[in-house]
């Protein structure tokens, strides 16, 4: 008999697991695309109702400024909602298929695994963003909304893409041990378009709600700090200064941290458990 | 280790106890030699699926330790699944939204190896398998057995030296069944791959196991080479084999045999091994002159055998 040692692995431990991660990621994206349909049409819906919220906030006619003010909150949910989409149904529907399992056979540690899968959702999410913000945009110039797009809005962007990434992992991870999951993830997407200042935006929030969605809510913290360089022309160092960045860079983190613990908890139980195959 | 050469395949005192208290499996212990196929059989509920899974590293055991080609499962699990492909039980084990192609790329990207290196081996496991002018089609409009072609393929497409199958020919027709059978055959007998293989057909164990073993409540109760197996269950009695022609038969044997036909030949079961009875019933075969096609042991079949062991015990 021979063996098969796994060369590629140890010999190029940083190459081969960038390889790998390509392939997880690839394989989700082509999994996604088959789910395309779907997609557009729930994208579509959420478009819609993002467009009446405004109409009857605005009293019966759309307010540039309030557009201004939830677009990119709205964008970020968006993005939101596939990810969590994609980590929670797309780890059941593998988990029922027994896909999981195979995909377990791998000399690459699971984190690897979920990390590529969590890219391809985060992927999937983004671009979706990109074509909803182009016909955003495109309407904005119709309604003389302004936004001043400024590059330093990147740097709260980037925490509240680690916020959605973090819970996104939270949430595939609870779907591996509560595989009920599909309603409450409804509710939980709820929840965040009503609080995170897609649809209203959280200054007009009581101020203990508006506190209680910063810290509870993905995203909010750090759409915050977006919205007030983009619409109120703050720089970097005001929303630092104030604690307003600090806040957002520790609530990512410990996003970031917590769902990471939970996902490799949940493949780790399973793995005991017998719970990962059909 | 045996005769100097490693076990493809080591268990050594393994027990899984689940968080709901079942023990599916109980100390199990065994060795299956490079090149073998090692049959797993056992009544539903058996443990036999959970053995599978703790070889393929995807449960933990709660006692004992497993090795794959030397590497053990839990310590050095990078180079023990390196060694194994598996096809496993009440699962899809490939991706129906994928075509059959993007499949095997995957599976071979997932163990380490180059595109350079996949596409020769998946591009002959397709043609071999008669896939290949389907290879673009996404893999949930094949049929039940194309399907189980594509899983058996990208079990194989890193070229493993171990294969684990999990009742690999459920739900298949006679034809898509019988390649998969003639594809067992070859892998352990032409490529030399150690197979692992569970199956309720206990006809097709027979027919492709080297050893069988057969567990129940978790628990290893026989594990023998299949022909030993067989034969320490050959029953002390004869079975004369004749034409079937019951009307030359009528008062010509005695009461005692059982006589069975079918397939334009019957077959008379005597009741002991004792030689004046076999030559009593053939002098009066001759005295009749009703053909005797042969004469033989009764050897019951591996069906038989499990049914016995499953409830003897």
């Amino acid at each position: 008999m021979s063996t098969v040692v796994a060369p590629s692995i140890g010999a190029a431990p940083f190459g081969a697991r960038v390889r790998m991660l390509g392939n997880e990621t690839s394989k989700g994206l082509r999994v996604m695309w088959v789910y395309k349909t779907p997609l557009v049409l729930q994208v579509a819906s959420l478009t819609a109702l993002y467009w009446a919220f405004q109409f009857f906030l605005g009293g019966g006619r759309f307010v540039p400024e309030l557009l201004a003010m939830t677009f990119v909150a709205y964008l970020a949910y968006m993005v939101a909602y596939i990810a969590m989409l994609r980590m929670a149904s797309g780890v059941l529907e593998e988990m029922y298929t027994g896909t999981l399992e195979q995909s377990l056979l791998s000399p690459l540690p699971p984190w690897v695994q979920s990390v590529g899968r969590l890219a391809a959702a985060l992927v999937e999410g983004l671009v979706t963003a990109a074509v909803v913000a182009v016909f955003y945009l495109v309407s904005f110039a119709a309604i003389d909304v302004e936004l001043s797009l400024r590059w330093s809005a990147l740097v709260p962007l980037t925490l509240v893409l680690a916020d959605i990434a973090g819970f996104a992992m939270f949430i595939g991870g609870v779907a591996l041990i509560v595989n009920s999951i599909g309603a409450i993830i409804h509710v939980i997407q709820g929840v965040i378009s009503l609080l995170n200042g897609a649809f209203i935006p959280i200054f007009v929030f009581p101020a203990w709600l508006a506190l209680t969605s910063k810290i509870v809510i993905p995203t909010t913290l750090g759409l915050d700090a977006t919205r007030r360089i983009l619409t109120g022309g703050e720089s970097l160092s005001q929303v630092w200064s104030d604690g307003t960045l600090p806040w957002a860079l520790l609530h990512a983190a410990v996003l970031l941290l917590l769902g990471w613990t939970v996902y490799q908890t949940a493949i780790r139980r399973g793995l005991r458990d017998g719970r990962l195959g059909a | 280790m045996k005769d100097g050469v490693p076990a493809a395949i080591e268990v050594e005192g393994v027990t899984k106890v689940y968080g709901s208290g079942v023990r599916a499996v109980d100390g199990v212990s065994l060795a299956v030699p490079p090149g073998q196929v090692f049959g797993l059989l056992g009544p539903n509920g058996a443990g036999k699926t959970t053995t599978i899974k703790m070889m393929a590293g995807l449960v933990t055991p709660t006692e004992g330790r497993l090795r794959l080609g030397g590497f053990d499962v839990a310590r050095q699990r990078a180079a023990a699944v390196q060694q194994i492909g598996a096809v496993l039980e009440g699962s899809r084990n490939v991706y129906w939204s994928l075509t059959a192609w993007q499949n095997l790329i995957y599976f071979g990207r997932l163990k380490g190896l180059r595109l350079a290196e996949i596409r020769p081996r998946a591009e002959r496991l397709l043609r071999d398998l008669g896939l290949w002018d389907r290879r673009n089609e996404q893999v949930g409009g094949f049929s039940r057995g194309m399907q189980q072609k594509v899983a058996v393929a990208a079990a194989l497409v890193t070229d493993p030296p171990i294969l684990l199958l999990d009742e690999p020919t459920i739900g298949l027709d006679v034809e898509a069944a019988r390649t998969v059978r003639e594809w067992v055959v070859r892998l352990a007998h032409e490529e030399g791959k150690t197979i692992v293989l569970t199956t309720h057909q206990l006809a097709m164990a027979e027919e492709l196991c080297d050893r069988v073993a057969v567990i129940r409540d978790g628990r290893i109760i026989t594990d023998l080479p299949t022909g030993e197996l067989l034969d320490r269950y050959v029953e002390d009695r004869f079975a004369i084999q004749i034409e079937d022609n019951k009307a030359d038969l009528a008062g010509t044997l005695p009461v005692e045999v059982a006589l069975e036909s079918g397939g334009g030949h019957a077959t008379i079961k005597l009741p002991t091994a004792d030689q004046d009875t076999l030559h009593d019933v053939l002098a009066r075969l001759h005295t009749g002159a009703v053909p005797v096609l042969g004469v033989s042991r009764v050897r019951p079949s591996l069906d038989e055998i499990f049914v016995r062991l499953v409830k003897e015990r």
